[in-house]
């Protein structure tokens, strides 16, 4: 309540007599200082995107030059003359990116189905419901992200080769479906805690139980959250080799970020074809992204409307 | 007939709460809470992988905090001085990215996914990049320094610049925080600002009554992860200067990782790795601790 | 109540399974892989669940075809030795019906998927392994098998083919690994230069070489600023050097054949401490740092770092000389650059230089006898990593290849026209030393505390004696003798 009452509290010093004033001022010299206020802000926006583009830039140059042309510095070049397109053809024979791609697909459809629907369901509970042991339980799922990983990773291997699951996408899959991580729990239920009390209040005189408190009020209102939590699952999931190399042995269930790695060579690295690789791999990221966020710009209309 | 219905609806309420969180919770009792408490058990063995843990009691935390273990308190103070400079660093950036990203522009979708590209990218492709941007001799970022007139600078190869670089670096790779960000600016409802645009209040009032008790609670998230991740700062150190030049970038889970998987040595990792854990922990309790002091949700905090 | 129960099942449950895990990783590390490929495989096909659809299910093919052993050699080598390491493996195969070979390739985290694999008792049979990290502590633990117990054994193993300088010997008896991939440290040079400025080119042969002082005249000569001017040139500007006389490669093996020219070693004659504390030591350190601080000849440390790549710095007229390792002649060679390659100057009475190669392991398994064969074939069938002899990135480590008659076979019109002499020769007549890795205890943490404290000769901070004598006490400390003694 603090937000609101803070609002208020605003509004009411601004009532005080000075209000009108310096509206009106504004208004008049709002022209010109708007301007030059447009300018700043968009200038400001490409430096610094600027410096966001670069590595992509660089990315898509190498992928179109001599393996001796990219480090060229003086003279630079800027973007090469004879555009290579053979190394996305040499890059795309030296493995089997159709297979990888496949197995990246399923891996990432896995862990986002599971990711999705048990770290909302686990967040809903933290946030919404009142139950014994929920802060222990809570404290314990958080600790989970505060111990290196190197120092569990035996442990959990063993699980799974006890299992006999290793060498399968399961190891990879599975834990999506059982919390999917501390991270994406912790993310949901901020954004839960933030939604008002009093639409669960009024739909539960309704009649409605949790599943549909869950289903139809946490669910829909969370929209941005959730494709925030889908993106990020989706770009670990398609970028992750570590958990690749440690859980798959066989060259035919590799994924492509794992192809990625196989063209640096111990003694050299063809970058270019290297670049054209991760250009591909890259390609589909971009896209989701720019999907992606639509979805959050439709997210703000449907929150804004409610309240 | 009051009482009795209290009484169920907490007994449905421990149902509901404990069938919502039962994947997770069992999630995090098969595949975590086991290799924990074996990791904890191996901090008080001689342990290499491959003989038998062999009890030992503290020797490795004495090895430890007594120096013997040469590195340890170089890559601790290695990794506090990344953390201090890059949590809040991070957390600036990101939070002025996303207001700026929030605001209402031209082509905002493009924008968007351009300040998001650096996370996107492969760690390979990107960071070969930067180590060319950041080359002292012909990279870009020396060139410009040079022609605003600057003292050049060494950057991931000078003993005092790898620090800053690397968190120069990492305020690129901030996208997923600019992200929840965006998300959590998003979540404000526009009336609250319609009512202080009615009440004349301008931009800072607008910032500092609506936009930040709003964004506490994604802020709270995001300072949080900040300290859990800056601490257990690892790649850049894995990939770029291997813990160089002259150990200034050496930072805890990279010296942890090359105890375990370059010494062998896994009692003494996990043994620094369950010290990093406790403070982690510590820090973590505290800003929870503190957070009801400045947090605020819509939703009220049971 | 009843939560707290369920809670304590579960938590049983996920206890006692990954103990299990935890007991088997105590024994010996060997006991059950041989069933686990198939096991696996068997599992993944007939419980199929969505999520692992069809790639998932072929893991280990040995279920389907009843006498065939699956052996698995890992290695970490993408690109071009991936697909030799493939080829090879398919002509063993071939040949072989009774074992099926396949290569499985750990293109990153290379350690810690192996030393994962073993405490999850899932041991590869064969596996090329890091000389300064896993090998001989596996070996230690038995983990690696004996091959010079496997060769002793075989009378059809034709022992012509091994050559001493090329094994890895734990002790006098065990043999943990044997070089796979030879290479050695030498010199590159862009012949262009040498005539634009007249300077006569670096002898072939070590026999030749130039003494130090000979080489740093040459280098300075060869070191021209932004205004044509060379380092011996008193109005020489060392701010802006347009072509660097030399470029180092800064790592062990780097300055390894300076100290075994001044007749030490990586670590004193008893063994009990680093060979850089010596006064050879420290000159030769001393020596390398003043190419950059004193003469100007060769780049900063930062500088050569993120210097590009050799084959562009030759072929743009960056760099006069380069030490660096054999393997760059197939970039060089693939790239068509024109250059040469020449004899490493010596410090001291003898030019010398040192070799690297990888290490093959047989590894403790049921399946050992097996993958013995195939260890075998790579050690003694001729030829069966030729193409990459051809494209200069290796030499052999099979004695039976180092015959003039196949070398010849395998140098190809691309190859620079010394490589016989200079990259060839010291390989059989032994100025090219055996690896630091293959014999000296505990390298990897002795090389952790000497290789930050020469950060600081490099960028020239300190000079090699202050930077040894900070950390000479910690270095010794690690230090811990020899193997195969």
């Amino acid at each position: 309540m603090a937000g609101k009452g803070q609002t208020k509290e605003a509004a009411q010093a601004m009532d005080g007599g000075v209000v009108l004033h310096p509206q009106k001022k504004m208004r008049k010299k709002r022209r010109p200082y708007f301007y030059v206020k447009k300018v700043l802000f968009y200038t400001v926006l490409l430096a610094l995107s600027l410096i966001c583009v670069i590595p992509l830039y660089w990315m898509l140059r190498s992928s179109f030059m001599k393996n001796t042309d990219i480090y060229s510095m003086r003279p630079f070049i800027f973007w090469p003359k004879e555009m290579l397109w053979s190394n996305y053809t040499d890059a795309l024979k030296s493995a089997d990116f159709g297979r990888y791609a496949v197995n990246t697909m399923v891996i990432v459809i896995g862990c986002l189905a599971g990711t999705l629907l048990t770290s909302s369901m686990a967040a809903y509970a933290f946030s919404r419901v009142k139950w014994k042991g929920r802060s222990f339980c809570f404290a314990m799922i958080l600790t989970t992200m505060m111990l290196p990983g190197s120092v569990t990773l035996i442990p959990q291997f063993m699980i799974w080769r006890n299992l006999n699951l290793v060498d399968t996408y399961r190891p990879l899959i599975l834990p999506s479906f059982f919390g999917g991580g501390a991270f994406n729990i912790f993310l949901l239920r901020q954004f839960f805690l933030g939604i008002p009390r009093d639409l669960d209040d009024a739909a539960r005189i309704d009649g409605a139980g949790p599943f549909q408190i869950y289903t139809r009020i946490m669910l829909p209102l969370s929209r941005s959250a959730m494709v925030v939590v889908a993106l990020f699952t989706f770009l670990n999931c398609w970028n992750d080799f570590f958990g690749p190399i440690i859980y798959l042995n066989t060259k035919e269930n590799f994924t492509l970020a794992v192809g990625l790695l196989q063209f640096r060579g111990d003694y050299s690295t063809k970058w270019n074809l290297l670049m054209a690789a991760s250009t591909i791999v890259v390609a589909p990221c971009i896209v989701i992204y720019l999907f992606g966020q639509k979805q959050l710009i439709e997210g703000i209309s449907l929150t804004g409307l409610k309240a | 007939m009051k009482k009795k219905k209290t009484i169920k609806m907490s007994t449905w309420n421990n149902i509901v709460g404990w069938g919502f969180a039962l994947p997770a919770v069992l999630g995090f009792l098969i595949f975590n809470l086991v290799p924990m408490v074996l990791s904890g058990y191996y901090s008080l063995c001689d342990y290499n992988i491959i003989k038998t843990p062999e009890f030992v009691g503290f020797k490795n935390f004495i090895a430890l905090f007594t120096g013997q273990e040469k590195t340890f308190w170089l890559s601790a103070k290695a990794t506090v001085l990344y953390a201090i400079m890059a949590v809040p660093a991070n957390l600036i950036f990101a939070f002025m990215i996303a207001l700026l990203l929030n605001c209402d522009m031209k082509m905002r979708a493009f924008f968007r996914s351009l300040f998001y590209l650096p996370c996107i990218l492969p760690a390979v492709a990107s960071s070969f990049v930067w180590i060319l941007l950041m080359n002292p001799d012909f990279g870009l970022f020396n060139t410009i320094l040079e022609w605003l007139h600057l003292p050049k600078s060494q950057f991931f190869w000078g003993k005092d610049s790898v620090l800053p670089s690397i968190v120069f670096m990492g305020i690129w790779g901030t996208g997923s925080t600019q992200v929840i960000f965006l998300a959590g600016l998003q979540d404000i409802p526009s009336v609250y600002y319609e009512a202080l645009e009615i009440d004349g209040g301008n931009a800072w009032h607008k910032f500092w009554n609506v936009t930040l008790p709003m964004i506490s609670s994604t802020l709270f998230f995001n300072l949080v992860m900040g300290i859990i991740n800056a601490l257990q700062v690892f790649g850049q150190a894995y990939i770029i200067t291997e813990g160089g030049p002259n150990n200034a970038s050496l930072f805890y889970v990279y010296n942890l990782w090359r105890q375990a998987f370059k010494y062998m040595d896994m009692g003494m990792a996990s043994a620094m790795a369950w010290v990093l854990f406790l403070v982690v922990l510590v820090l973590t309790a505290f800003v929870f601790k503190t957070s009801n002091k400045w947090v605020y949700y819509e939703g009220g905090e049971e | 109540m009843k939560m707290k129960k369920l809670l304590a099942v579960l938590l049983a449950g996920a206890m006692v399974m990954s103990m299990a895990g935890c007991g088997g990783s105590g024994g010996s590390g060997s006991a059950d892989s041989g069933s686990t490929g198939s096991d696996a495989a068997a599992d993944a096909g007939d419980t199929g669940s969505s999520a692992d659809t069809g790639s998932a299910a072929d893991t280990g093919s040995a279920s389907e075809s009843g006498d065939v052993v699956e052996i698995r050699f890992t290695e970490w080598d993408g690109g071009d030795t991936l697909a030799v390491y493939e080829e090879v493996a398919e002509k063993f195969n071939s040949t072989h019906p009774g074992i099926h070979v396949t290569v499985m390739n750990i293109p990153d985290e290379y350690d810690t998927k192996i030393t994962t694999m073993i405490a999850g008792n899932d041991v590869p049979e064969v596996c090329c392994m890091n000389s300064d990290t896993l090998l001989f502590p596996l070996a230690e633990e038995g983990i690696i098998a004996n091959l010079q117990e496997y060769i002793d054994n075989d009378p059809d193993f034709d022992t012509e083919c091994v050559g001493d300088q090329f094994k890895y010997m734990l002790n006098a008896d065990y043999m943990a690994g044997y070089g796979v991939g030879s290479e050695n440290i030498t010199m590159f040079y862009n012949p262009a230069l040498f005539a634009q400025y007249g300077v006569e080119e670096p002898p072939a042969s070590y026999a030749d070489a130039w003494d130090w002082d000979t080489f740093v005249e040459n280098a300075q000569k060869l070191t021209i600023d932004k205004n044509g001017k060379n380092a011996l040139d008193p109005d020489f500007d060392p701010e802006n050097i347009d072509v660097y006389g030399v470029t180092i490669s800064k790592w062990w093996a780097g300055y390894m054949p300076f100290l075994f020219s001044q007749g030490g070693d990586y670590l004193t004659a008893d063994g009990s401490a680093i060979g850089y504390a010596t006064p050879e030591g420290k000159d030769v350190l001393q020596k390398l740092a003043d190419l950059t601080y004193v003469y100007h000849v060769a780049p900063t440390p930062t500088t050569s770092q993120t210097m590009p790549g050799l084959s562009e710095a030759l072929a743009t007229n960056k760099v006069a000389m380069s030490f660096d390792g054999q393997w760059s002649n197939a970039t060089l060679m693939n790239d068509g650059v024109e250059y040469n390659v020449a004899a490493l100057p010596k410090m001291g009475d003898k030019a010398q230089t040192v070799a690297t190669f990888g290490a093959i392991a047989l590894m403790n398994t049921e399946k050992a006898d097996a993958a013995f064969e195939f260890v075998k074939f790579m050690m003694t069938e001729v030829g069966a990593c030729e193409p990459l002899f051809l494209s200069g990135l290796w030499l052999p480590t099979n004695m039976k290849e180092y015959n003039d008659d196949y070398i010849q076979s395998v140098i190809t019109d691309k190859h620079p026209s010394n490589y016989y002499e200079t990259i060839v020769k010291p390989m059989m007549d032994g100025t090219a030393n055996t690896p630091i890795t293959a014999y000296v205890k505990n390298f990897n943490k002795i090389n952790d505390v000497i290789s930050p404290a020469l950060d600081d000769l490099w960028s020239g901070e300190k000079t090699a004696d202050e930077a040894i004598s900070s950390i000479e006490a910690d270095a010794n400390a690690e230090v811990a003798g020899f193997y195969g003694k």
